[in-house]
């Protein structure tokens, strides 16, 4: 029983640890941060596959639309993950999000928090020789300040210039991507304008909303910072065939705007309400409610695409993304850890009551340990005389009870261990590279608890063996 | 007669059953080292009582035990144990063997205490078992052993870590005549071949011959010694 119960505690352990230990081990947070949550939701159904034809270098993604059930989910995953290339929402057809729902969602599942993406399609605008214009896909996109200052660290992403703060609510003023010409559209310095050509809104019979490519509104805006979104590192064979490192960064042709400046320009052209969401970011408390969340949100949403980050983590994986995060610098590694002890404030509250439930779960363990120890010494009772005639002292008796009581308890933890590691190496889904390290640490926070926990529960049945006298056995006989 | 090596001074001992009953009352006895003792006296007389307060597992309420110059009552029960474990060896009437244990395990259980080399106790437990007459049942628990043969297992750990004296309760009170006999001959032989100091309990007369005295007990009292 004793066996039994710390194995119990020890499966309990393991598995919140590890699936605790998804950010801390560094492989999703980046992705957390980069994608704003661990579930994406797009509206509508699409798959996504690259077309090598469009752009130098640099894959777009084509996409179809495909009826409800004609997919696995399996089938889809963020290309920016596995490619060069990226969804534009934008593009992602006629489904949109409901906001009312979301919120419905939001509420019914306990999420921690949904960040919708809200973009409108823009062109910029450049004047060329002879008065020729030329336009290049810049969608508008509004950002929330706090949130952007909060999760996304934009100071952090900063080349140059500032970040959109709270003086530029309402204000005609824009960040944009440093790196924007490697996805084919003219870069812009801090200080420059940039004129995009927007189409007004209007509304079919049936009261949705559509763009109206056919007018189109001029509007300029201000480039206060750049910024530039890191994303991963590669490794590859220089021309000597040495091992080189290279940080990727994922551009984007994107204006971003305050939350406020954008609702101000979504009325302006002539949007009533709130705008469509095409996609949002969906933030759980804790990585082992994901699954499950995102098979709900799947039920409840039948006619948009639900992924979990880290589904698409692993399927990227699994279709030969080589840049594992094994490996990577020492300072990127510290930054991930950084970021990550500032994510555990959000965590703080579903941490405390994984502690719990593992405190009340060592508890029973414990318990059910000391009882077994009782039983076990109280039919042990002429051994234990025997040795004490032999000359065992107090402490040799207690030392092996506690012994004893440890090998059951470590034997026990371990078997949790055994049992749970290969479904928390399936659950953990994008921790290929750190997964050893993730497991060496919960074994690690395994034996030390359950060391810990055992020499709390033993202590009285050792004492009251250590006391017994060989006299006290013989005469009781 | 040779320094006493294990000194009783008028030791008492008492139990309350309804009333005071004075199991041993005022017992003097010195052994000498090396010599080979019968306690002998009817059921009662307090024999087992004044045994175990010369192993020191019992206290008595009054008088003094005196061990290789080891004064009991100045000793802690941590220090008793630690006197039992280097000076005392103990067999008992029932032989008191582990039976999850095989016979070697068994003779080791003692050594463990004091050795941690694993090879040497069990070469020491080996030895001890061939001196008993069981070096073919070594690995035999003691459920396959007969009642003769477990006693000598027990006689074996209780020479485990050459005690100075070995103290037996009754040691041969389970065993038919013939292999009481046998048992009887082997702590003789022990004692000479060792010269370890045998202090033992026994209804038995035929341990009187092999004796250097007997001590006859009668309601906690020694009652004369031959």
């Amino acid at each position: 029983m004793a066996v039994v119960g710390m194995a119990v505690a020890g499966m309990v352990l393991t598995s919140s640890f590890c699936l605790s230990a998804g950010y801390p081990a560094g492989v999703e947070w980046v992705y957390r941060q980069f994608l704003g949550g661990e579930v994406l939701v797009y509206a509508g159904r699409w798959v996504v596959y690259p077309d090598e034809a469009v752009g130098a270098g640099q894959g777009w993604w084509g996409m179809s639309w495909l009826g409800v059930g004609e997919l696995s989910h399996l089938g889809w995953f963020h290309p920016e993950l596995f490619r060069d290339g990226f969804l534009r929402p934008l593009e992602a057809g006629e489904g949109h999000l409901d906001w009312g729902v979301l919120e419905e969602v939001v509420e019914e599942e306990a999420l921690a928090g949904y960040y919708p993406c809200l973009l409108l399609p823009a062109l910029m605008v450049v004047k060329e020789e002879g008065e020729v214009e030329r336009w290049y896909w810049s969608p508008l996109r509004g950002r929330v300040v706090e949130v952007d200052e909060e999760r996304y660290r934009f100071r952090e992403l900063l080349v140059d210039g500032r970040v959109l703060g709270e003086g530029d609510r309402g204000q005609w003023v824009c960040l944009v991507d440093a790196r924007r010409e490697d996805v084919g559209v003219p870069s812009l310095g801090v200080g420059e304008e940039i004129e995009l050509r927007l189409p007004r809104v209007g509304y079919d019979a049936s009261g949705r909303p559509y763009f109206d490519y056919g007018h189109l509104e001029s509007l300029t805006l201000q480039v206060v910072g750049t910024y530039q979104l890191p994303t991963r590192y590669i490794y590859y064979l220089d021309e000597l065939e040495d091992l080189a490192a290279a940080q990727l960064y994922w551009a984007t042709p994107e204006v971003l705007v305050t939350v406020e400046t954008f609702m101000e320009i979504w009325r302006w052209l002539g949007g009533q309400g709130l705008p469509p969401i095409r996609q949002a970011a969906l933030m759980v408390d804790d990585l082992s409610r994901l699954e499950n969340l995102v098979g709900n949100l799947r039920r409840r949403l039948p006619d948009h695409t639900v992924i979990s980050v880290p589904q698409q983590v692993r399927i990227a994986h699994a279709r030969g993304l080589p840049e594992a995060p094994v490996g990577l610098p020492r300072e990127v590694l510290e930054e991930r850890q950084r970021r990550w002890t500032r994510a555990r404030v959000q965590l703080a509250l579903p941490m405390d009551v994984r502690l719990v439930i593992l405190g009340l779960v060592y508890l029973v363990a414990g318990l059910l340990l000391a009882g077994n120890l009782l039983v076990m010494v109280s039919r042990r009772r002429r051994e234990i005389a025997i040795l004490k005639v032999a000359g065992a002292q107090s402490r040799d008796i207690a030392v092996m009870v506690i012994s004893e009581a440890l090998f059951l308890a470590l034997l026990g933890g371990l078997v949790g261990f055994a049992v749970m590691s290969p479904m928390v190496l399936w659950t953990h889904l994008s921790n290929r590279a750190d997964v050893v390290e993730v497991l060496v640490r919960a074994l690690g926070q395994l034996t030390v608890v359950t060391v810990g926990f055992t020499l709390l529960f033993a202590w009285l049945p050792a004492w009251r063996t250590a006391r017994l006298t060989a006299m006290e056995v013989f005469r009781n006989e | 007669m040779s320094e006493p090596i294990l000194r009783a001074i008028n030791l008492t001992k008492s139990f309350f059953l309804g009333e005071t009953i004075y199991a041993v009352n005022d017992v003097s006895l010195a052994v000498a080292a090396g010599e080979f003792v019968v306690i002998t006296g009817p059921s009662g007389s307090g024999k087992s009582t004044l045994l175990s307060l010369l192993g020191g597992l019992d206290r008595p309420i009054s008088g003094e035990v005196v061990l290789a110059g080891h004064r009991y009552s100045k000793l802690s029960e941590n220090g008793l144990a630690l006197l039992r474990r280097r000076h005392i060896g103990y067999v008992f009437q029932f032989f008191n063997l582990i039976n999850h244990l095989t016979a070697v395990e068994n003779v080791s259980l003692p050594m463990r205490l004091v050795m941690r080399n694993r090879r040497e106790i069990r070469e020491r437990a080996e030895y001890l078992l061939e001196t008993v007459g069981l070096a073919g049942r070594r690995d035999h628990r003691p459920t396959q052993l007969s009642g003769g043969e477990q006693q000598r297992v027990a006689i074996a750990r209780a020479l485990a870590n050459e005690p100075k004296v070995v103290l037996a309760d009754e040691p041969t009170g389970n065993l038919d005549s013939k292999t009481s006999a046998g048992i009887a001959e082997l702590f003789k032989r022990l004692n000479e071949e060792h010269g370890q100091t045998f202090v033992v309990i026994s209804h038995d007369d035929m341990f009187h011959e092999y004796a250097d005295r007997v001590v006859y007990m009668r309601d906690g009292r020694i009652e004369k010694v031959v």
